[in-house]
């Protein structure tokens, strides 16, 4: 975890540098001085943690989150795709669409989120649809983009070698498109995440960011960071598994 | 952080196809409207007539004008107080190495957290009032500044700074003719973004708890089953985030262009667009 730098010193690596400053941290909270009604102890809260892990609530807040992150995620992508290569064929849709997504992309959709209660009652229903509707943006914008910058020569090519409709977006679209692509859906995955649970946390039937806010209103600050600790790992791991995912991809195409 | 990190503007607005025409927008919003007044009705939501009614009547007795005034000035302290921090975050990022590369790559990753997830906890510690509002808008609207200037600054061309030197410029001019021209653009889209992700956060906490607000007030409609407000308030704050983000696009958009001509792509970044959210 260090390499020596120019003047043969070892350095540690910015990501222990990262942890250590972390530690340096939740040490300074565990050993200061602090109101500990609105700061709590951080051992009492990785106390809480392990305890709500091994008793299974935790467990079911967190899968019924990423169940929602996830379905959304998917048909949010799968819509996103579809979009992408109906804006790439048809230029004169492009040039109305394009930019109402941009501006749907701009508009804070969580607004809707109310509108959407009424409706659909106080259920998963609303978050999953206003994260489809976040996230098939990102996706359609990025393809869209990525299939418009698929060099027309290897197009011609694979019309040369006769390819089917099928061949040419399999073989040739696709690989093409991937890279740019992926970063759509990456993004995707952020913004549906934040909205999933900041949508749970104004009001929801379950999940962390209901968790938080539940246990905000009956001021169990213990229980609270612990659910923040875990939203702000979900939304990490996703983070850094999807920027490697991208980088695996970009690299893979290159080649 | 790499330039493929900056945040950068939303596509289509700059070099995508922006042939929309005045017919198409037409057909587009009266198809909009005609699908609201379908869709509609009184136990879900008003059609648009009844919505513009209420909301008029809002505007003009003056029911919606407190949590007018509270949203828009939490959102004003929230960009000021953010645009600061940002710009003295985003200076320490991109001029200091090592803020670089250690502190970078977590301000990234704390941009991708819900901000919203943060306000129970400035709650129990300041109290419900205008304080915690404020300090969670700051919190989100320092982000895009301190990202976008940290990645314009390391983008400044040494050249242009070896030049610079040899010219022995002092500091001021080499601030106004190197640093300003590269980081200007960057810092403009994130003004405008700190600006929309103020108003987003400070409605979204306002939804949460909060004495006065659009979002309480949207949110308290619908906790009474007052469709009609609810409706009213819910389009009324969309109009106010498609001004506010129509009306500096367009100004920038001839800034960009019109100004000195120096703004060489570099936003044309893979990541060619940010949404506002939480």
């Amino acid at each position: 975890m260090s390499r020596p730098d120019a003047r043969g010193f070892a350095r540690p690596s910015a990501a222990l540098q990262q942890v250590a400053i972390l530690l340096g941290l939740l040490l300074i909270l565990q050993w200061a001085d602090l109101p500990r009604n609105s700061i709590p102890l951080p051992s009492d809260t990785l106390g809480y943690l392990v305890s709500a892990t091994a008793s299974g609530v935790m467990g079911r807040a967190v899968f019924l989150t990423l169940a929602e992150i996830g379905i959304s995620l998917l048909v949010a992508t799968g819509v996103g795709l579809a979009l992408a290569v109906v804006l790439w064929k048809v230029p004169r849709l492009r040039g109305t669409l394009q930019p109402l997504l941009a501006s749907v992309y701009a508009m804070p959709m969580v607004f809707f989120y109310p509108l959407l209660l009424v409706i659909f009652g106080i259920t998963p229903t609303p978050i999953v649809i206003l994260a489809i509707v976040v996230g098939i943006t990102p996706v359609a914008l990025n393809t869209a983009t990525a299939l418009g910058n698929v060099s027309a020569a290897w197009i011609k090519v694979a019309h040369s070698f006769r390819a089917s409709t099928w061949q040419l977006y399999w073989k040739v679209l696709l690989p093409g498109a991937a890279p740019l692509a992926f970063t759509g859906i990456r993004l995707s995955a952020t913004y549906v995440a934040i909205s999933v649970v900041a949508m749970e946390f104004i009001t929801g039937s379950g999940g962390v960011g209901y968790q938080a806010r539940y246990f905000y209103s009956s001021f169990r600050v213990v229980e609270l960071y612990a659910y923040v600790v875990v939203i702000v790992l979900i939304t990490w791991l996703l983070h850094a598994a999807l920027t490697r995912c991208e980088g695996l991809l970009r690299h893979e195409v290159s080649r | 952080m790499s330039a493929a990190r900056m945040i950068p503007v939303w596509p289509g607005w700059r070099r995508g196809p922006r042939t929309t025409s005045l017919l198409d927008a037409g057909i587009l919003i009266t198809a909009i409207l005609l699908i609201w007044q379908l869709i509609s009705n009184d136990e879900l939501f008003s059609p648009p007539a009844v919505t513009l009614i209420v909301l008029v009547d809002g505007l003009t007795r003056g029911w919606v004008l407190p949590h007018l005034t509270a949203t828009l000035t939490s959102t004003l302290l929230s960009f000021l107080a953010g645009t600061a921090i940002g710009v003295v975050v985003g200076a320490l990022l991109g001029l200091n190495r090592w803020c670089q590369q250690v502190l970078g790559p977590t301000l990234v990753w704390l941009y991708a957290i819900p901000k919203i997830v943060l306000y129970p906890i400035l709650l129990i510690m300041m109290g419900v009032n205008q304080q915690s509002l404020v300090t969670l808008g700051t919190i989100a609207a320092f982000f895009p500044l301190a990202i976008n200037l940290a990645v314009a600054l390391r983008t400044v061309s040494t050249t242009h700074l070896k030049v610079a030197r040899s010219f022995d410029a002092n500091p001021w001019q080499v601030a106004r003719h190197v640093y300003l021209p590269t980081i200007r653009v960057p810092m403009l889209i994130g003004l405008r973004l700190a600006w929309s992700l103020a108003f987003l956060t400070v409605i979204m906490a306002e939804m949460v708890v909060a004495n006065f607000g659009l979002g309480k007030l949207m949110f308290d409609s619908y906790a009474n089953l007052n469709i009609a407000r609810m409706t009213a308030v819910v389009a009324l704050v969309f109009l106010l985030a498609f001004l506010m983000n129509a009306l500096p696009g367009l100004w920038e958009h001839r800034f960009v262009h019109g100004g000195s001509g120096r703004y060489d792509g570099r936003l044309e970044a893979v990541e060619a667009a940010q949404p506002i959210i939480g």
